[in-house]
């Protein structure tokens, strides 16, 4: 795992000042912040708390830019993000050090993200009449927040908008492949799923979604 | 990134371009950080009282009365067999038998 780990610098804490004061200031004195993952995580599980604040800060950045790929707006994206860490805190002695913490954690969340889209298919389900919009029982989408470039936003909305139509894992493939950029491989590593699935729950989401854009044209 | 699926529409491809770049909002780092905190003070908490129920286990296992009611018979009888096996060997020992026997 030592090998496996990957070391991070300060900047990589986060690129906003907001980030960089979230992190604990007994750090400083300790030196805690320049360890690399593998040993804050052992220190975390020894019972360490400024360890685990740490690897938080260090890492909420990236979960969260992950997670806002599922999420339709801010609330649901602070309780995700907030779902990820919990679950990361109760499994972290399970960690297995041959792979690196980040591809751990990214798993968490795409797991968190995954959880998110069946709750709202079950909602759904339950909720919305056989004629009514595809999209009721699923939360409303974000509207322009501060620094966000509204043009992406309103595209970024859409997208969701046509994903949240297809069922939860063809949904998880989509956002992952489209909005995230990850390859099919990294997919099926993240989501624990073998290639092949993989390849076919694209394949059969990709068909789906050329199917809904025939009756429901892009904007 | 991957973003041009060729057997996609080509607007619903420019789409994704677009929607890639948009950022997330900020969260709450302090809110979750406290959060953290929390839920990683009560998982101490329920692992000292996990060990220490074990341990209480252990020594009602291994109390007094216990001790002496059968594991003191029980080293008693070990020895004593440990010592018969011991000194049936030693008068097996062909040195022993020649110095008459016994020592």
């Amino acid at each position: 795992m030592a090998s496996g780990a990957v070391r991070y610098e300060r900047g990589d804490v986060g690129d906003r000042p907001a980030e960089e004061s979230a992190v604990p200031d007994e750090e400083a004195a300790t030196g805690t912040e320049s360890r690399d993952d593998t040993t804050l995580a052992h220190l975390a599980c020894a019972g360490d708390g400024t360890a685990l604040e740490c690897l938080v800060a260090r890492h909420q950045p990236a979960v969260t830019r992950l997670l806002w790929r599922f999420a339709r707006n801010h609330a649901d994206l602070e309780d995700l993000v907030q779902d990820t860490f919990l679950r990361f805190v109760q499994k972290l002695d399970t960690w297995e050090e041959r792979q690196p913490l980040r591809h751990w954690l990214q798993r968490i969340a795409t797991n968190v993200g995954r959880d998110y889209f069946r709750r709202q298919a079950v909602r759904r389900r339950w909720m919305s009449e056989p004629a009514a919009d595809a999209n009721d029982g699923i939360p409303a989408p974000e509207g322009v927040t501060p620094g966000a470039d509204p043009a992406a936003r309103a595209a970024a909305n859409e997208v969701k908008a046509f994903l949240a139509m297809l069922a939860p894992d063809d949904r998880t493939v989509l956002t992952l492949r489209y909005l995230e950029g990850w390859s099919l491989g990294q997919i099926a590593e993240r989501c624990g799923w073998t290639a092949t699935a993989t390849r076919l729950r694209a394949w059969r989401a990709r068909r789906e979604l050329r199917h809904l854009m025939e009756t429901r044209p892009l904007s | 990134m991957k973003s041009v699926d060729p057997e996609m529409n080509p607007r619903w491809n420019q789409l994704i371009r677009i929607a890639q770049a948009d950022t997330q909002p900020d969260v709450d780092v302090a809110a979750l950080l406290r959060r953290v905190r929390t839920e990683h003070a009560s998982l101490e908490r329920e692992r000292a009282e996990v060990s220490r129920a074990g341990l209480t286990v252990l020594a009602e296992t291994f109390s007094t009365w216990r001790v002496a009611s059968w594991m003191v018979p029980a080293v008693c009888a070990l020895t004593l067999v440990t010592v018969w096996q011991a000194w049936d060997c030693w008068q097996a020992l062909a040195w022993v038998e020649l110095a008459g026997g016994a020592l």
